[in-house]
């Protein structure tokens, strides 16, 4: 599984939350841009899979359950389930 | 009250941080190497298939190259490790405010004052590694136990991802058999001159007549029989990763051997002018000046003098510099690196005792100019204002303060 980068829409709430809204990724050439569903509050996590490691939001991307992770440098990545 | 203290170890840090980070990397033998330079650069850490192949830290990447074709070299991140750093420390904080770091990887936790609110040091330490794997995805080895030393022995004991308990009760079965080298602070030296008096074990120096001890070892013995008898009762110290400073220093391993005193003299250069750069930059001067030396074979000592008046001024502390090392050394062999260290410090406005028989204005001016020089370089890079002395040889003159150094703390404090 490739590390799909994205681009992300949030909001930022006054206690000082992330809130993912919208992403923007690139799959093979095709930009595709879609709705964060149902984000989560961000936790602590991994993914070994796709090899990254931050502040993690499990949400529904197109109806799939998947993770959102913002790294160290403030990167986002996506990891579909 | 018995004390509860944890040592947590993260299992081979850099590899480990690379591997999480490049799946693709997962499956084969990786190490992180210290520099781009084949020729040069040492193997800082490996992962366990790299290790199967008999991959050693410290030894020469073609070493390794040898041993194991396929090896992948990786450069080091160190922004990233600190990053993992910091995130390690933040999951051991949840269980107690005493965390006492060693080194980047190494943490000892004291755990005592906690054990009421979340249960035993195992179940802590089981919960931390879960947790480890779960949000930083790196391993780590816990060592539970009643004093800092053994919880160490134990977080060494099994690897990767284990707790190992030693207790007051079970410790002469676990510890004793272990070799004495083992044992923190028994170094190449020291194991070697006790294995010259039969002592092959942990178990054997604990038994030994103190007294005898301390006349061999000196008062490193009396450290030494009380580690190995479980009686050490150093506390853990709150300490963040940058605590307070004691001395600044540099050291360099060379592109090529140094073989005469002209070479050293512009390392020392080279070397001194990074070290009083940042003692300025924090304000400080240094009273005493040591030196380190490893030759070819990598047998390394250290020497130290002071200077007559503290200092951060470039020239006075590669003399002295300079000056230990002429006296110390007699070229029997190459050196491989060199460091400089400033201890001693002192803040720099700090009232100073003047001597009759200094100019002091010419001392002040010649401040004043290395403060001008830092600016021109802190503006226009650092290869823009250069020593002649420098010029001589390319390839020794590098820029030391741009690497990141990562010093090893002691154990004492």
């Amino acid at each position: 599984m490739e590390k799909i980068s994205a681009e992300v829409i949030a909001h930022f709430n006054l206690n000082g939350e992330i809130i993912p809204l919208k992403i923007k990724i690139n799959i093979n050439g095709e930009e595709k841009s879609y709705n964060v569903d149902k984000p989560s509050k961000a936790v602590r996590g991994a993914s070994l899979k796709i090899g990254v490691q931050g502040n993690r939001y499990s949400c529904y991307i197109d109806g799939k359950k998947a993770f959102l992770y913002q790294n160290y440098e403030n990167k986002w990545f996506l990891d579909i389930c | 009250m018995e004390r509860v203290i944890l040592h947590s170890d993260l299992n081979n840090f850099y590899a480990s941080v690379e591997c999480m980070h490049c799946p693709e990397l997962r499956e084969r033998p990786v190490a992180v190497g210290g520099s781009t330079d084949q020729k040069r650069g040492i193997i800082l850490a490996k992962n366990l298939r790299a290790k199967a192949f008999g991959v050693v830290t410290g030894e020469v990447v073609w070493q390794a190259k040898q041993k194991c074709p396929d090896l992948v070299v990786v450069p080091p991140n160190y922004k990233l490790y600190l990053h993992y750093s910091k995130e390690a420390r933040n999951i051991y904080s949840k269980y107690t405010n005493l965390i006492e770091s060693f080194g980047i990887d190494e943490c000892w936790l004291d755990l005592t004052n906690s054990v009421k609110l979340f249960g035993s040091g195992e179940k802590i330490a089981d919960e931390i590694r879960e947790r480890m794997k779960d949000e930083l995805g790196v391993t780590c080895s816990v060592g539970v136990s009643y004093n800092k030393i053994f919880s160490k022995l134990g977080s060494d004991m099994y690897k990767p991802d284990a707790t190992t308990v030693i207790t007051e009760e079970d410790y002469k079965k676990k510890v004793w058999p272990l070799p004495v080298s083992d044992l923190l602070y028994v170094g190449r030296s020291t194991n070697k001159k006790l294995l010259n008096i039969g002592i092959y074990t942990i178990g054997d120096l604990a038994n030994l007549n103190l007294a005898f001890l301390k006349k061999y070892l000196g008062k490193w013995g009396e450290y030494l029989w009380l580690f190995a008898n479980g009686l050490d009762d150093s506390p853990v110290l709150k300490s963040d990763y940058s605590s307070i400073i004691k001395g600044i220093g540099n050291s360099m391993t060379t592109p090529r051997n140094l073989v005469n005193n002209e070479d050293v003299k512009i390392l020392l250069y080279v070397l001194a002018e990074s070290v009083s750069e940042r003692l300025r930059k924090h304000n400080f001067r240094g009273r005493t000046i040591q030196i380190y030396i490893r030759d070819k074979d990598l047998y390394g000592f250290e020497r130290q003098a002071k200077l007559s008046d503290c200092s951060c001024i470039t020239n006075v502390i590669a003399d002295k510099a300079y000056e230990i090392f002429l006296n110390n050394y007699n070229w029997e062999k190459p050196i491989r690196s060199l460091g400089i260290r400033a201890t001693d410090l002192v803040t720099a406005d700090t009232n100073i005792q003047l001597s009759i028989f200094d100019d002091h204005k010419k001392i002040l001016k010649k401040e004043q100019l290395e403060h001008s020089i830092d600016n021109i370089r802190r503006r226009f890079g650092h290869y823009s204002l250069q020593r002649a002395l420098l010029l001589k040889d390319k390839a020794l003159n590098s820029n030391p303060v741009e690497d990141n150094i990562i010093f090893p703390v002691s154990y004492f404090r």
